[in-house]
């Protein structure tokens, strides 16, 4: 037998070995860069968590700086929440108060003619979550009156909006002279057409 | 590791050592046969897990010295099979040792080439190692080790005396490098027959030397004698100077203390301390031939693998521990701000509860209340514009008009007509705004006199625009003067009909 035959012998159980050390190796490997990227993600999980806590912290200590005027601030805002309460704007619209303080008013200011229509209450934003605390709800008017002059309009809109349990709110008004001509009912010099938002607050219980 | 075990050839044994720190441990010794053999098998048999390496010390030497060309890697090695060939024919056991290059010519590498020129000396061993599956890192030659007893800045020419087991190795070394080595059989029964040996021994290779123009005739030939402090008065006694040799015994225990070793044995044979030094400062080169390493290259293969595994994993526990305590750290520290921030809040939360109640959060009254910001700030009516529009016409008496179309919107539109878009000025920012488009007419008086149409309608829209909080654009002019419109003169036969322009004003909210 020679030498390289002997080494041959020899040699097969060593190398038989040879691929469960090239596993273990793989393994190895695989094991620590598994344990590198779970360490990593964690510690990446960890510092996301330490930056909002971190924006947390931060926005408490601000909000804690400046609790005297958010006192303030806050103080405004009820206060401004109390006049819409007061004025009864927040109160459920009464359609039938609202149509005699128009007759009211078109008797006192004496206006020629008055037509309006008053279109289904619906919310003011649509968009706005329904799980909201409060609503604005709007009933859109339409109006349509005969004028001598146009102070009688603005006479008008002034007293709807110190009358009325709802906030007054003019989208729209188109006023044009009439024609100077015998077809007109009255003496009318001013037509005028309006477009009026009925608004109250709905709050929810 | 492995254990470690040298296994020590003088020819007819084969003895075994254990390496154990700075001591060598005597474990078995082998007769060259059958029997040896058998139970060399045995012994490897018990070790297969060691690490072995074979330090040759047998007469069958063969040295050579020659200068080859320069050169690395496969032609290196094709140079030197070569020259193996055409000196050492018939052993597989040869090694070529660099000794540096030269300084002159072309700068030739000079090698000194070993052989052990009776491979039948080493077969029978190594054939039972490969049987056993034995890790044979390597052959090695007494003479290579014989370097480590020299001091490491020796120069000159020394002749190295040592006993080993095998009998007396002589050494020649020129500048610290060894040129030739060379063992001489010795029957030791005295001390001073020994020493007479010795004595006898250094004369003769200085002859050989001599006749070989090996060394320098003016100069006597350092004689380096490694003996044991026992052995050393004699040899000391019959080792005489003269204008040839000069004798420097050398005490054995100094130089086992230099390199480490702690010998067993007190006399000169220094076959311990040459394993020590083997297995201290183990040579590059070596005497095996490849195929005869194969079992061993391919451990350090898998030791290698198992390394690099163990490696990554190490470099991957301490980057996961690293990385621990820098969570840890940060954990901490997001605890610590997340105490803070609850107690922030409470005390916010304490601030607040003192305000006035009402059904609504904090943030659904801000949302409420900005809503009926804007519901109130679009509510205002028409009343302010059209009180601004009527102030101007007051001011312009001449000017009547037909119609005006108020509105809210909330963003100046770009003029019409074929105007360019209406720029908004810098005083006028996001709305909401009131509009209101008025059609409104000159006096008829005014019919042939356009420059004067023009004129009071510009005047009139300055008047109207006048105001910081207001803007207006006139959208259709009295009389059209682009060049881009048709311009022709008046009916004079018709009725006369009044100068008519339309304008837009817008007023901020």
């Amino acid at each position: 037998m020679t030498t390289k035959d002997t080494f041959a012998r020899a040699a097969w159980p060593l190398l038989g070995n040879l691929p469960g050390s090239i596993a273990l190796l793989v393994l190895a490997i695989l094991f620590a860069a598994g344990l590198i990227f779970g360490v990593l993600h964690y510690s990446s999980l960890v510092d996301l968590d330490f930056r909002q806590i971190r924006g947390q912290q931060a926005e408490s200590r601000n909000s804690l700086a400046r609790v005297r005027e958010d006192e303030m601030e806050i103080r405004e805002r009820i206060h401004r929440y109390q006049q819409l309460v007061a004025h009864e704007r927040t109160q459920p619209e009464h359609r039938i108060d609202w149509v005699e303080t128009i007759r009211r008013i078109k008797e006192k200011r004496r206006l020629i003619s008055l037509d309006y229509e008053i279109a289904p209450q619906r919310p003011l934003d649509p968009h706005q979550p329904p799980a909201d605390s409060f609503r604005y709800m709007v009933s859109p008017m339409k109006l349509d009156m005969h004028l001598l002059h146009e102070n009688d309009l603005l006479g008008l809109l002034s007293d709807l909006k110190s009358q009325v349990q709802a906030i007054v709110s003019v989208r729209q008004c188109t006023i044009e002279r009439l024609p100077a001509s015998g077809t007109q009912p009255t003496n009318a010099l001013l037509r005028a057409q309006c477009e009026i938002d009925w608004i109250t607050l709905q709050e929810k219980s | 590791m492995p254990q470690r075990r040298v296994l020590f050839l003088d020819g007819p044994h084969l003895t075994a050592y254990r390496v154990q720190g700075g001591a060598l441990l005597r474990e078995a010794c082998f007769e060259s046969g059958e029997t040896g053999q058998w139970a060399f098998d045995a012994y490897l048999g018990q070790h297969r897990r060691s690490l072995f390496m074979m330090l040759v010390d047998i007469a069958e030497e063969s040295f050579q010295v020659e200068d080859i060309p320069f050169s690395t890697g496969k032609d290196r090695q094709a140079i030197l099979q070569r020259k193996f060939a055409q000196h050492f024919y018939g052993t597989p056991y040869v090694l070529g040792q660099s000794q540096g290059r030269l300084k002159t010519g072309r700068r030739d590498e000079r090698m000194l080439l070993m052989a052990l020129t009776q491979p039948q000396h080493l077969d029978p061993w190594v054939a039972v190692l490969l049987g056993n599956r034995a890790l044979l890192a390597g052959i090695y030659s007494l003479a290579q080790i014989a370097e480590g007893i020299l001091s490491p800045k020796e120069s000159g020419q020394v002749l190295l005396l040592c006993l080993t087991s095998a009998g007396l190795r002589q050494s020649f070394f020129e500048s610290g490098k060894l040129r030739l080595s060379r063992l001489a059989p010795l029957v030791r029964s005295t001390g001073e027959e020994l020493a007479l040996a010795l004595a006898g021994e250094a004369v003769r290779m200085h002859q050989y030397l001599d006749r070989q123009r090996l060394i320098e005739r003016d100069k006597p030939l350092t004689i380096r004698v490694l003996t044991h402090p026992n052995d050393a008065a004699m040899v000391k006694a019959h080792a005489f100077d003269n204008p040839q040799l000069h004798f420097d015994v050398v005490d054995l225990l100094d130089v086992a203390r230099r390199v480490g070793f702690h010998p067993s044995s007190g006399n000169s044979l220094a076959d311990e301390l040459f394993c020590h030094l083997l297995v201290r400062d183990t040579p590059a080169e070596q005497f095996a031939p490849p195929d005869i390493l194969g079992p061993f290259r391919l451990w350090k293969t898998r030791f290698g693998l198992h390394a690099a595994g163990a490696l990554a994993l190490a470099v991957a526990l301490l980057f996961a521990a690293l990385k621990s305590f820098e969570i840890l750290r940060i954990r901490d520290a997001a605890e610590q701000a997340r105490q803070e921030t609850r107690l922030n809040r409470e005390q916010y939360a304490l601030k607040m509860q003192a305000l006035p109640t009402t059904p609504y959060s904090a943030e659904d009254l801000r949302a409420l209340t900005n809503r009926f910001a804007q519901i109130e700030q679009r509510a205002q009516g028409p009343a302010a514009l059209l009180s601004q529009i009527s102030q101007s016409l007051d001011a312009f008496p001449t000017i009547d008009v037909d119609r005006v179309e108020w509105s809210v919107i909330e963003r100046i539109p770009p003029a019409i007509q074929m105007t360019a878009p209406l720029p908004v000025p810098a005083r006028l920012p996001d709305g909401p705004y009131a509009q209101a488009t008025v059609a409104a007419r000159l006096p008829i008086a005014m019919v042939g006199d356009q420059r004067s149409q023009l004129t009071l309608v510009a005047d009139f829209a300055g008047h109207l625009g006048a105001p910081p909080d207001s803007l207006v654009s006139i959208l259709q002019q009295p009389i059209d003067t682009q060049s881009g419109k048709i311009l022709k003169s008046g009916d004079e036969k018709g009725i006369p009909e009044p100068p008519r322009f339309v304008f837009r004003v817008f007023r901020k909210l």
